[in-house]
């Protein structure tokens, strides 16, 4: 590892382009590094009726171009795994433009939350593989390893000095102090367990809490759903693209005005089995990256955490 | 042209609208800023009906009903009057100009009010300017 | 301190007289109560009320159609229960309502902001909110940390109930609106700017709408697209219509009980539209929801000497 300090990086980031400091206010609630590759409302086309010259369609470019700094990992991972969506067997061009030219630097996470759960997924605070370069603020300096080559080129030009045993040593005892502050969950085994509880009852009890508002799924920097709406005006209009959440009845109605999740039950129970059955079966990886957000968001106090140990618990026969 | 306001006019199809046709008819002149909807019924118009005209790029937006009393469905402009109110005030509680919004009561034989009431909507209106503020930009 | 609330619910559970009680329950966060409904005599021990308890519980009655419940409420609560009776949404005789003093719900995410770290632990001792967590141990006036909402109630006990749990509740005697009518005075590009700042930050995550008791449409007219009423974008235009057609419907039906602006994962001060609202109908026609189940909402009577002065 190698070592700069924080100024001097960011003054040699700045220069680069269009730096997105992450590092200064906890990025609560909202994912600003989800919302960077997979915007609120994006825009697809814009058409315009021109006279007898037909219809003109414009797509615009919707390039990235952000340097975010100061992503923790979970949200880095979290990019990973919308990755598995929209570049692994379809392309998205929209999302895949904005996530060539982003460049994420990582920053370790010295003070987990009382929410973090992320060890429980196999990585933790201090994770270096995701994103394109790898931080660790400790305290004078920054320890910083590239991960990607689109991160070593953002270093170019940068002198970078060698991290000493004693910084080393620094980083461990932080990473030690930081993954001891955080509650693992122990989720072996549930997603072949939830394969079997599609009609259990337990879900009508999980449920009775939750209101089915879409603020979990908003805030989740793995909750990718989205829905495009065309805009209409008198001689113009455009298509966009909005995040949709399957939290909300109309996102499962189908034009029939038939309703295969029609009510809050249903729903609750495809938000947890998307990402703790689907996404393992699909891809081999959880949809969940323990970041604690939905947790605390949540107007009602559902935690995924309690959620998780109430299914364990449930008995099913084999 | 393009820095007239466009207004967006309810009329309820007993009172207001016949008044509309009354000036027509009598060729009383009034401003070509106003676009007319025909509805039933003053109490036919959902205050989201104005919300949705505002963000959709109208200036202003004015309903008229019957006189109180006069009503074709016997309360329907009461019920209305209550609503309206509530819905101007939201509107000017949130920064919309009091101006935008407009509500007159104009009967059948009213030809000659419903063209001065035309003039004084779009006097306001004008004094707000165009309304770009809640319409959606592309 | 929940004594008296448990074993009033344990009778009632044990007795058959209701098939659940509704109420709240500790939760995993700090200041942080989860609605809970004890359906068997035994976890009648886990019911609480209070300060922490966020959401308006009249929501989940919904969600107990058809069953015999007792419902743990505060007076925004009980009003709330009246409108839903009024509106034939809900049958008198289904539910028990048991009274619970209230000394205001708590702005838990204010505190948040203040304290500036991580809290682990909250609780209440006497008029104050002791707070710990990675800055230390801080204490804090509950007074001051009460949601607007309730800082202007004018009943902060239940009406009407059938079983009144006692103890120290609120004045409701000191309703004050000044903080509304400062942004009434204000100049059009002014209070525009205003709500724009407030409301932009709206994800469109519909937690105000879901938490609200009286949103329960089976369809909502955001959600409907043939008209689209309002468009799925999340710019401001399309926000402030959401917002604004939201809270036309809730006029005279609205009890204020700040719910709504609690359950905003971005904080947005509902409240200086809801408290709009609630001094509008005063004003205009004397008029207070939820007092009564008999009362018909505001917009759905009129008086034949209605204000008129709007109007050209």
């Amino acid at each position: 590892m190698k070592k700069i300090e924080k100024e001097k990086l960011l003054r040699h980031l700045e220069e680069k382009g269009n730096l997105v400091r992450l590092d200064r206010a906890r990025q609560d609630p909202l994912s600003v590094t989800k919302s960077s590759h997979l915007p609120q409302e994006e825009l697809l086309l814009l058409f315009r009726i021109n006279g007898d010259k037909g219809v003109e369609i414009r797509v615009p470019e919707g390039r990235g171009g952000k340097i975010l700094f100061g992503v923790s990992p979970c949200e880095a991972r979290a990019v990973d795994l919308l990755d598995l969506t929209f570049l692994r067997d379809r392309i998205d061009p929209y999302y895949k433009r904005k996530r060539e030219d982003n460049v994420l630097f990582v920053l370790a996470c010295n003070k987990p939350r009382s929410t973090c759960f992320c060890t429980s997924f196999g990585y933790g605070p201090f994770s270096g593989k995701f994103g394109d370069v790898f931080m660790v603020d400790i305290g004078d300096n920054l320890l910083i390893d590239p991960v990607t080559e689109k991160g070593s080129k953002a270093l170019e030009g940068l002198e970078l000095e060698e991290a000493t045993p004693s910084d080393l040593e620094k980083m461990e005892s932080l990473k030690r102090s930081a993954e001891g502050a955080i509650t693992t969950v122990n989720i072996e085994g549930i997603s072949e367990k939830l394969k079997k509880m599609f009609l259990d009852e337990i879900w009508a009890d999980l449920a009775f809490k939750c209101v089915n508002c879409g603020a979990c799924t908003y805030v989740c920097p793995t909750c990718y759903c989205f829905d495009i709406q065309d805009v209409e005006r008198t001689n113009w209009g455009y298509r966009e693209r909005v995040w949709d959440s399957c939290m909300f009845p109309i996102y499962s109605l189908e034009t029939s005005g038939h309703n295969p999740r029609p009510t809050g039950v249903e729903r609750m129970r495809n938000r947890i089995m998307h990402k703790f059955s689907y996404y393992p079966e699909l891809y081999g990886e959880y949809g969940c990256v323990g970041c604690g957000r939905c947790i605390r968001a949540c107007p009602v106090n559902f935690d995924i955490r309690e959620a998780l140990e109430t299914l364990k618990e449930v008995e099913v026969a084999a | 042209m393009k820095d007239e306001p466009k207004i967006l006019a309810f009329l309820c199809n007993w009172c207001s609208y016949a008044g509309a046709d009354l000036a027509g008819t009598s060729r009383v002149q009034y401003p070509t800023n106003i676009r007319v909807i025909r509805v039933p019924c003053s109490g036919r118009v959902n205050p989201q009906f104005i919300v949705k005209a505002l963000h959709d790029g109208l200036d202003g937006v004015w309903i008229s009903g019957c006189h109180i009393g006069d009503c074709h469905y016997q309360t329907g402009n009461y019920y209305a009057r209550r609503r309206f109110y509530v819905i101007k005030n939201l509107l000017e509680y949130v920064g919309v100009e009091p101006e935008r919004v407009q509500f007159s009561w104009v009967s059948a034989s009213e030809g000659k009010k419903f063209a001065e009431i035309a003039g004084v909507v779009t006097e306001k209106v004008k004094k707000a300017g165009k309304f770009k503020r809640l319409a959606k930009k592309r | 301190m929940f004594e008296k609330l448990r074993e009033t619910a344990r009778e009632l559970l044990s007795k058959g007289e209701v098939e659940c009680v509704l109420g709240f329950a500790e939760g995993t966060l700090p200041m942080i109560y989860t609605p809970y409904h004890a359906r068997k005599p035994e976890e009648a021990e886990k019911l609480v009320y209070g300060p922490f308890a966020a959401p308006n519980i009249a929501t989940y009655l919904r969600k107990l159609k058809g069953k015999k419940a007792a419902v743990i409420v505060r007076g925004c609560e009980s009003r709330t229960i009246n409108l839903l009776i009024s509106e034939k949404q809900l049958n008198r005789e289904d539910v028990k309502i048991i009274g619970v003093p209230c000394t205001g719900a708590l702005d838990r995410k204010r505190i948040l902001k203040d304290y500036g770290g991580e809290i682990r632990e909250a609780r209440i001792e006497g008029e104050k909110v002791i707070v710990k967590g990675d800055k230390g141990e801080k204490a804090y006036v509950l007074e001051e940390y009460i949601s607007p909402s309730c800082k202007s109630c004018l009943y902060p006990e239940a009406i009407d109930p059938d079983i009144k749990i006692d103890g120290p509740s609120r004045d409701g005697e000191k309703a004050d609106f000044s903080d509304i009518e400062k942004i009434e005075k204000m100049s059009p590009a002014e209070k525009w700017e205003f709500f724009e700042k407030e409301l932009s930050k709206c994800i469109r995550c519909y937690a105000c709408r879901e938490i609200c008791p009286m949103c329960y449409c089976e369809s909502c007219f955001v959600d409907s697209n043939r008209p689209v009423w309002v468009e799925p974008g999340f710019d401001y235009t399309d926000i402030l219509s959401f917002h604004l057609i939201k809270m036309y419907h809730m006029a005279g039906r609205c009890v204020d009980c700040g719910a709504c602006e609690r359950a905003c994962p971005l904080g947005i001060r509902l409240s200086f539209l809801t408290r709009k609202l609630t001094k509008d109908m005063k004003e205009a026609y004397n008029f207070v929801s939820g007092l009564s189940p008999e009362e018909k909402p505001a917009l759905g009577v009129f008086s034949p000497d209605d204000r008129e002065d709007f109007i050209l």
